[in-house]
């Protein structure tokens, strides 16, 4: 019988050995049924704790469909270029009646020199017809 | 309480993110990771489809299943690695800029999972907490289409320290080398490698000895049919 460690066959069955190393352990398999055996028994509980771990990943995965779903919430697309200009088209329409109606400012300023001249408010002395 | 609830309740308030592969005819699986946000508010309970932005929620949920795994694993239970995830993934959010550098996202939030765990582990050394039962650990496995889970390996796995389950889940469960199991599990390859030997020998024997066992058995049959004839 051939002496190899765990530590050994584990790496083999694991697939960490270069190929000279790997081909040395198969002809040892090849003619020792015990450590044959136990290669075997290590391939089986390597396969098994994969497969167990594959099932708890299932698992969530199940857990993760059981939650029930509503359908999608509509957002307001930003990327609709034709409903931003139309919102641009009416509000630049609304300006301009704006301007038509008589709300024109601040493009037209008022004429300060055309407003009526107030005279002073005079309180006193003169009587008006005696002002000329 | 749907499972996103449950899950980001905390983060996110009004609104839980959560993750779902939607089925496709073609049987083609996963399809799209597609984003879900569960509402608790309104007394709906319900989840809705929403493609999200956003560089870490996305990459959190691209991985989603495979962190909760590797909490629940760690944890021992559905519970405990739930909760335990939330409150990762709620540091791994605030802490995404200056802790990640260059890591591979997977190995970053596997590390800050198990980092958390284990300063829990510290800080409440004294505890009472309790051990997750046997059957606790067994409602980790997936129970599809009458499929009954390997009971041998769900076993041998419960039996296992936290450490010794995880390092086994990285390496074969994710297929991670065994450099980068010792980084997430902050210890060394070296360690990693002598823990791999230990439970593979372990459960080779224990397959072994079943194997024998029925061997055994076999044999005695005829001998017990022979008295019967």
């Amino acid at each position: 019988m051939t002496e190899l460690s765990d530590e050994l066959l584990v790496a083999y069955v694991d697939g960490q050995f270069v190929r000279e190393q790997t081909r040395a352990i198969d002809k040892v398999l090849g003619r020792d049924g015990v450590v044959a055996a136990r290669v075997d028994a290590l391939k089986e509980a390597h396969g098994r704790l994969e497969a167990a771990f594959e099932a708890i990943l299932a698992g969530e995965v199940v857990e993760i469909l059981a939650t029930p779903m509503l359908p999608p919430r509509l957002k307001p697309q930003r990327e609709n270029g034709l409903a931003r200009i139309g919102v641009a088209i009416v509000g630049i329409g609304i300006a301009l009646a704006a301007l038509v109606g008589g709300y024109g400012w601040p493009l037209v300023m008022p004429n300060l020199a055309a407003l009526p001249q107030q005279s002073p408010a005079i309180t006193g002395s003169i009587p008006a017809a005696q002002q000329h | 309480m749907p499972l996103a609830q449950a899950l980001f309740a905390d983060a996110l308030p009004s609104a839980a993110q959560w993750m779902c592969y939607p089925s496709d005819s073609r049987g083609e699986w996963p399809l799209r990771p597609m984003v879900v946000e569960a509402h608790s508010s309104g007394g709906g309970q319900g989840v809705r489809a929403e493609i999200l932005s956003g560089s870490v929620r996305q990459e959190v949920i691209a991985i989603l299943p495979r962190l909760k795994r590797f909490a629940d694993v760690l944890a021992g239970e559905k519970r405990e690695g739930r909760a335990l995830l939330r409150r990762a993934l709620l540091r791994m959010l605030k802490s995404e800029s200056s802790d990640r550098r260059d890591n591979p996202f997977d190995r970053w939030a596997f590390a800050e999972i198990y980092g958390l765990w284990q300063s829990e582990l510290r800080h409440h050394a004294d505890s009472d907490r309790e051990t997750p039962t046997e059957n606790d650990f067994g409602e980790l496995f997936a129970q599809t289409q009458g499929a009954k889970p390997d009971a041998l390996a769900a076993n041998f796995l419960w039996q296992l320290s936290p450490q010794q389950r995880s390092a086994l889940l990285l390496v074969y469960g994710e297929g991670f080398s065994h450099e980068d199991a010792g980084r997430v599990l902050d210890t060394s390859s070296d360690t990693i490698q002598s823990c791999l030997v230990r439970t593979s020998a372990s459960l080779a024997d224990r397959l072994s000895a079943k194997r024998a066992a029925k061997v055994a058995l076999g044999q005695r049959e005829p001998v017990n049919e022979e008295i019967a004839g």
